[in-house]
């Protein structure tokens, strides 16, 4: 099998210079990689400062759909974001050892996810400068926020959950950031210095730390089911045939988790081939999360075929109306896009042999990527395309703008992660340290 | 270990008599109940059916879970599984009641209601199709379980196959054709019943999602939620975690399970049932909040016989609050959820009460009883309206029918429980 | 007053180098390590953490905050619809369950800080860089005559480099 073939650590501090390795001068490839998605990223800024000066006609957003794109990116960031959270704080409430070669690259993905997905409700509601509307405070006319409305909702559990999980990052970062300072010896170590906040790793730091991470962990688990539902509110709260529907709580979270995982797979998997970090992020690792990614494709499978079925069922003739639209209607290829990416494409995982193909497991994660993108533009466009009257039926094509954003957003995303790549462990030395300690450091 | 466990041993008599004794007591209550008032007697058995029949297949897609998770939690504790499991063919064959007392329950299976009230729907609640499809279900799952039970138990029937007066001999022979010595089937067994795992894990959801539906929705048969499937299913799964904590925490000094059930195991259950308890409050909140804020009256219809006019869209404030609680069934549901979700949130929040046995075993009892009044909940408002129920008509989840027929179920459930320990002794110690 | 400093290779030893010193009376002890380690933490026995009771009041205040803001707020300048209740409970619980895990999270980590970093700053120096690699360093301190006795002890617990620091 290939997990028995590769490496395993020889030592403690082979894991320090293994992962460090990332921390190395850059190499051509990777400032070019970096100059490539700020290019990117500088396009989806001009796009944006585009759109902002002539106002949202220049997006294919028009009535009756309102929401396109934008919405779309957002739902895909915030779900991509929550694979982080699992692997950090719910595996670690399980005591699941193997997330820890993973999980701080997860959780730093989870926090650029976040900013990411973060700025789209701002691009979408056009006037930058008017975010403010969003906060909790009266305006001129001594009226507060509607608490009522789930966009609400959302400012609170996306908030909530942007702060949280940059804290979890720093809490955890902060050993791992005092193994750098005292082993980079460059400019960097000034801020390792002041970003370990004086960290020794004594018994006492640690009995704090474990604490804090413990609780850190026990609140980040119902944090991530609730945004991910609050979320999927927005939508579910709404009378929109195809959107008003129980399960799309449950449903997003699933979904999220898969195409999180996902993205830690695509990302990990070249972070693993160029810094040769086979002995951290083993076979096993991808074993595992590929279980991950079964178990929530059936999910999301599951939940396609009850709204399908209870459509149908409901003998409602705007709830069979909007299905069928889904399904056969104008966007019948975007949904049909889902459907193959996140329930068929997926299904050669049930055999660990095709698990453990790092490859294989690649390409996967980028197909459902794609169908998990798709998943929210289905439910998004056609859910508002096709509404109660036959008369404000329309159709909806993003524009090139849009399209850029969506790019850029990707890039913006990538970008962060180069970066970080570069300056703070990717991986969780210490909690891969104990492990080996546990495992193969026998006395 | 498996040697002494392994060993072919009586009944244990008195859990016996006692289960014995009250699976009679279901069934004279059942007939008498049958004679009296047939409706109230087929509501009370569905009610009943439904609990046991999820409970004993979601205890086997708990073993199923912990393979798949690669929990370390060795032989004796999968057998208490296992042997819940032992219930699952009985659910098949007791579900054979229901469809007799069908029109008892069902408005559907009149064709002339139907096509009056509920057309379109007649595809899929109509009289034998639907019955037939659920009783294929059910068989199928109930396939499923044995193959899984059969991987399960066959390495543990070592001694009995070599023990000439071994109960049911010749089943034990079968169970172990082709036997390949202890250790090689132990790994086999491994190996296998992972794969098996999680077949049977998706077979319990798609299963009993139809059950759901064609059992409980159709009772109200213009409402539907896309969640409430899962949502009873996992009522079913949390169902069983709590009677597998009592059972072990019960036995946990019998001899095969002495030393078993530690306290970092008890911990563990005591976790699985906190976060499980929270989730289970999750998927209720969810399916609550959509319709609540969508406040369309097919859907709140639903809601409002059993949490009452307090819960729904425009009365969440105090005046009139106690009026409106004194609505039919209001109270019991609220019931259900304080013992379903506050207590077991509230009393294993700590590490200690996690551990400590008479503790976790009260939240679990609670949650197990919590159950019991939520399948309540989930049938009767939808036969016995809270309009009916204010012009007169007498309903009580603790009437001597309600009571008989729940404690026949548990007599018959853990006679199945025992019985298995009989025909499979390795499966489950006997209490000395 | 001495600081007296034994090397160690692993959790396991360091956990008993520590439960051997602490067996023969001395409690004031430091401990490096790279790694958190259970039993180094059973060892040392320094009972619960405070940062527990900083989640407990920043949940507790999360949760009220929720309530009284989205309450207060909508009573402040009351919108009547259709007659119904200023105020929206199920649509506030979400904010206040929010607010709960923001709160928690927050105090929680500001716990950390003033328990982990603040409170137990070391400026010991008995560190050296190794601590944060693969080496676990214990640290005695102890009366300058107990120095013999001490490095004894760590000796016998298998140390591989014992050291008075200062003395």
């Amino acid at each position: 099998m290939a997990a028995m073939t590769e490496p395993i650590p020889a030592n403690a501090d082979q894991i320090n210079e293994d992962v460090f390795r990332t921390l190395q001068p850059p190499t051509p490839l990777y400032v070019l990689a970096i100059l490539l998605m700020g290019g990117i990223t500088t396009a989806g800024v001009g796009a944006l400062a585009y759109q902002t000066y002539f106002g949202m006609g220049v997006t294919g957003l028009q009535h009756p759909v309102m929401w396109g794109v934008y919405i779309t990116t957002f739902v895909f960031w915030v779900g991509i974001a929550h694979a982080g959270t699992l692997i950090s704080a719910i595996l670690y409430l399980f005591r699941a050892k193997w997330r820890n070669a993973i999980n701080r690259g997860a959780e730093a993905m989870t926090v650029f996810a976040v900013i990411t997905a973060g700025q789209f409700p701002l691009i979408h509601i056009g006037r930058l400068w008017k975010f403010y509307f969003m906060l909790p405070y009266p305006n001129q006319r001594g009226l507060w926020v509607n608490f009522k409305s789930p966009l609400m909702w959302d400012v609170f559990a996306v908030g909530t959950y942007t702060t949280i999980s940059i804290l979890f990052l720093i809490v955890g970062l902060i050993p791992d950031i005092a193994a750098a300072r005292d082993r980079i010896p460059d400019w960097r170590r000034h801020l390792y210095n002041v970003l370990s906040f004086g960290w020794r790793g004594t018994g006492e730091q640690w009995r704090h730390h474990a604490r804090a991470v413990l609780h850190l962990s026990g609140l980040a688990t119902p944090l991530v089911l609730s945004v991910h539902s609050v979320v999927s509110w927005d939508f579910a709260v709404s009378l929109v045939p195809g959107w008003h529907t129980t399960i799309f709580a449950p449903y997003f979270v699933a979904g999220a988790i898969f195409s999180g995982i996902a993205m830690v797979i695509t990302v990990l998997v070249p972070v693993r081939a160029s810094f040769g970090l086979h002995a951290v992020i083993r076979a096993e690792h991808f074993d595992n999360m590929g279980k991950f990614i079964v178990l929530t494709s059936t999910i999301v499978g599951y939940a396609y075929a009850t709204e399908f079925f209870m459509a149908w069922y409901s003998t409602n003739a705007f709830e069979q109306a909007a299905f069928w639209h889904r399904a056969f209607g104008d966007y019948w290829w975007a949904t049909w896009i889902m459907i193959t990416c996140n329930v068929i494409v997926p299904l050669p995982l049930w055999i660990k042999r095709v698990r453990l193909n790092v490859t294989w497991m690649w390409i996967t994660s980028i197909f459902i990527n794609i169908g998990m993108w798709f998943e929210r533009y289905v439910i998004i466009t056609t859910g508002l395309s096709h509404e109660y009257s036959p008369a404000a039926w329309g159709y909806y094509t993003p524009s090139w703008v849009e399209m850029t954003i969506l790019a850029a957003s990707f890039s913006f995303f990538m970008m962060f992660f180069l970066i970080f790549l570069r300056m703070f462990p990717i991986v969780a030395v210490q909690e891969v340290k104990e492990t080996y300690y546990e495992n193969e450091g026998a006395r | 270990m498996s040697a002494t466990i392994s060993q072919p041993r009586s009944m244990p008599r008195g859990p016996m008599l006692i289960f014995g004794a009250l699976a009679l007591v279901g069934i004279v209550t059942f007939g008498v109940g049958l004679s009296q008032d047939p409706e109230r007697a087929y509501r009370v058995y569905l009610h009943n059916w439904l609990m046991w029949a999820v409970l004993a297949q979601g205890a086997l897609v708990l073993s199923s879970a912990m393979r798949l998770t690669n929990a370390n939690w060795q032989g004796p504790i999968h057998r208490v599984l296992d042997s819940m499991g032992a219930f699952v063919p009985l659910s098949l064959l007791l579900f054979v009641v229901v469809w007799i007392g069908r029109s008892h329950l069902f408005q559907w299976v009149d064709p002339v209601w139907a096509a009056e009230h509920i057309h379109g729907k007649e595809l899929w609640l109509s009289d034998p199709s639907t019955f037939l499809r659920d009783v294929v279900l059910l068989a199928y799952l109930a396939g499923v379980s044995k193959i899984y039970l059969y991987m399960s138990i066959r390495p543990t029937l070592g001694a009995a196959r070599d023990n000439p007066s071994t109960p049911m001999k010749g089943m034990v022979d079968m169970w172990t054709r082709g036997w390949r010595g202890e250790a090689a089937e132990r790994a086999l067994a491994e190996k296998r019943c992972r794969k098996m795992a999680a077949v049977v894990a998706l077979s319990f959801t798609i299963g009993y999602s139809f059950i759901a539906t064609d059992m409980i929705m159709s009772l109200a048969p213009h409402w539907i939620s896309t969640m409430f499937p899962a949502y009873f299913a996992w009522g079913g799964f949390l169902s069983a975690v709590s009677l597998a904590t009592l059972i072990l925490l019960f036995m946990r000094n019998s001899d095969g399970l002495a030393g078993q059930f530690t306290e970092s195991r008890r911990h563990d259950m005591g976790k699985m049932i906190f976060a499980f308890s929270i989730f289970w409050m999750y998927l209720f909140w969810s399916q609550y909040l959509v319709i609540w804020y969508g406040n369309i009256p097919e859907e709140t219809s639903f809601i409002v016989a059993r949490l009452g006019t307090q819960f729904v869209q425009d009365t969440w404030y105090l005046q009139g609050f106690w009026t409106r609680i004194s609505e039919p069934y209001v109270k019991l549901t609220l019931v259900t959820w304080i013992l379903l979700w506050v207590v077991p949130f509230w009393v294993l929040l700590g590490q200690k009460p996690k551990k400590t046995p008479i503790i976790l075993g009260t939240v679990a009892f609670g949650s197990l009883f919590g159950f019991w009044i939520e399948r309540y909940i989930l049938v009767t408002p939808s036969l016995i309206t809270p309009e009916q129920v204010l012009a007169g008509a007498a309903v009580t989840p603790f009437g001597w029918m309600e009571i008989g027929v729940a404690l026949g179920f548990v007599g018959l459930f853990f006679l199945c429980f025992l019985a298995f320990a009989k025909v499979f002794p390795g499966a489950i110690p006997a209490k000395s | 007053m001495a600081e007296v400093l034994g090397v160690l290779k692993h959790p396991l030893d360091t956990a008993d180098a520590v439960t051997k010193l602490r067996g023969a009376g001395f409690e004031d002890l430091n401990v490096y390590s790279p790694v958190p380690s259970h039993e180094i933490e059973h060892a040392l026995h320094r009972g619960e953490s405070g940062v527990r009771l900083w989640t407990l009041i920043g949940g507790l205040t999360g949760v009220s905050l929720g309530y009284l803001m989205t309450i207060w707020m909508s009573y402040d300048w009351p919108l009547v619809i259709g007659g119904k209740p200023f105020a929206s409970i199920p649509a506030y619980t979400v904010i206040a369950f929010e607010l709960t895990i923001l709160f928690g999270g927050v105090l929680t980590v500001a716990g950390l800080v003033v328990h982990g970093l603040i409170l137990s700053r070391d400026t010991s120096s008995a560190y050296r860089p190794s601590f944060s690699g693969g080496e676990f360093g214990c640290v005695v301190n102890c009366h300058s005559d107990q120095i013999p006795r001490v490095q004894e002890l760590l000796q016998g617990a298998g140390c591989t480099e014992v050291r008075v620091v200062e003395g």
